[in-house]
């Protein structure tokens, strides 16, 4: 299937450039992993819905790293799908200048124009308010925070972000693989979770520092969780009786890549990606760990041997 | 850089890894700008379009002519089709894949295979 045509009418009319008609002039800053990010065009109800999603992480101008433009678009551009038994994958189209994105009434597009000091988003949508508006933009800016921790050398990664004692573990694996599960099991002996969909990852001197986003899954948005943590090991969890197996480089930069959502679609930054999540890889320990329903799992991480 | 090719060894054995096309070596099959997928398999046969590791650590997409020993161990002989001459034995601890999208027809693979023959005969006569 070409690109777009799941979710769009006619993807040939697909925007070749970030301009269109504004919802309004009202604009907010998110603190974001990546740097500050500027959503602006919004229409004062969307402002609001934004505010109200992201609570603690608004706040009124300043210096943006990233900007995210958003414009309408007619309901008309977008196909009515069947979402039952339905597993939502946005369609992504990389090139080297820039990448595409359809998806559930929304077309974007990011842009590195040459000379440019920050990365340029831009979302078409044609949804005005409310839950679906703010789950549009956030699908957004999932994939512009991905391509921005990028760009800084970090990334965003598919994981269970587990943290106590000041120290962080980081708990990759496909969906299914156990990573709620997990993080309920640690929640329960006594650990936080930054989340247990998506958590940053940025280089700090020889170390790695995991951060949290406000991107979650199941367990929704943990307060009392750190915003930041120095990572102590990566563990990409698997199904079977409770073992702990330590991860050769490649076994665990391969998950890492794994774990990358959209920029480990994107052919033309693979070098970069693989840039930088090496040095990440080879900064903690890695470890296959598997373990049964009901395991100590927060004592089982804290004895990981350093 | 080991350590990347094998972690992407890795990815491709657990599913198809997308590739960016640089060049015209492989046209009219394929032109600079294309993305293939590229999946790792238990065999590669000629006429297979194979992505594998150059010595200078980029990736390469070329056609599978056949097998030769090299250094002891079996080696993949590869050319591109737009390209005049056929590449350095390639190991096949640096093949990735071969490009899903690719499905030779039996008279593209016999063709493969007749290059590879040609290529050996050139080699006997010398």
């Amino acid at each position: 299937m070409s690109f777009g045509a799941q979710f769009l009418r006619v993807p040939d009319l697909f925007p070749g450039r970030p301009a269109g008609e504004d919802w309004g002039d009202r604009a907010v800053t998110l603190s974001i992993a990546g740097g500050p990010c500027l959503v602006s065009g919004l229409s004062a109800v969307q402002e609001r819905d934004l505010r109200e999603r992201f609570g603690g992480l608004c706040r009124d101008g300043g210096e943006a790293a990233v900007s995210l433009r958003v414009f309408r678009a007619p309901a008309g551009d977008f196909r009515e799908i069947d979402t039952r038994g339905w597993e939502y994958t946005l369609d992504l189209d990389p090139s080297p200048g820039g990448l595409r994105v359809a998806g559930m009434r929304l077309m974007a597009r990011l842009d590195w124009p040459a000379g440019a000091s920050r990365l340029a988003g831009a979302l078409w949508t044609c949804e005005a308010a409310g839950e679906e508006w703010t789950s549009v933009c956030e699908n957004t800016l999932r994939v512009l925070t991905a391509y921005r921790l990028l760009e800084l050398g970090g990334a965003m990664i598919h994981s269970a972000g587990i943290s106590g004692e000041g120290e962080g573990y980081l708990l990759l694996g496909p969906s299914g693989a156990g990573k709620t599960t997990a993080s309920r099991l640690c929640l329960e002996e006594g650990a936080t979770v930054l989340s247990d969909d998506l958590n940053a990852l940025v280089r700090e001197g020889d170390g790695v520092r995991m951060v949290k986003l406000p991107f979650t899954g199941d367990l929704g948005d943990r307060a009392g969780a750190p915003a930041t943590v120095p990572l102590r090991a990566l563990l990409r969890l698997a199904k079977g009786p409770e073992r702990l197996r330590p991860l050769s480089r490649a076994e665990a930069l391969a998950g890492l890549v794994a774990a990358a959502p959209f920029v480990n679609r994107d052919p033309w930054r693979r070098e970069a990606l693989l840039d930088a999540l090496q040095p990440l890889a080879a900064a903690v320990p890695a470890w296959e760990l598997t373990f049964p329903r009901g395991a100590r799992l927060w004592s089982i991480l804290k004895a990981i041997p350093r | 850089m080991t350590t990347r090719f094998e972690a992407l060894r890795e990815l491709a054995r657990e599913a198809p890894v997308e590739v960016g096309v640089r060049g015209d070596c492989m046209a009219p099959l394929f032109a600079g700008g294309d993305r293939v997928r590229v999946a790792a398999a238990r065999f590669y046969v000629p006429g297979d379009v194979v992505v594998f590791r150059a010595a200078g650590g980029g990736l390469v997409a070329h056609r599978l002519l056949g097998y030769r020993l090299h250094a002891g161990r079996l080696a993949l002989v590869t050319r591109g089709d737009a390209c005049p001459a056929h590449d350095a034995p390639v190991p096949l601890a640096a093949v990735l894949g071969r490009v899903e999208t690719v499905r030779p027809t039996l008279a593209a693979r016999a063709a493969a295979l007749g290059r590879f023959l040609g290529l050996a005969l050139s080699k006997v006569r010398r």
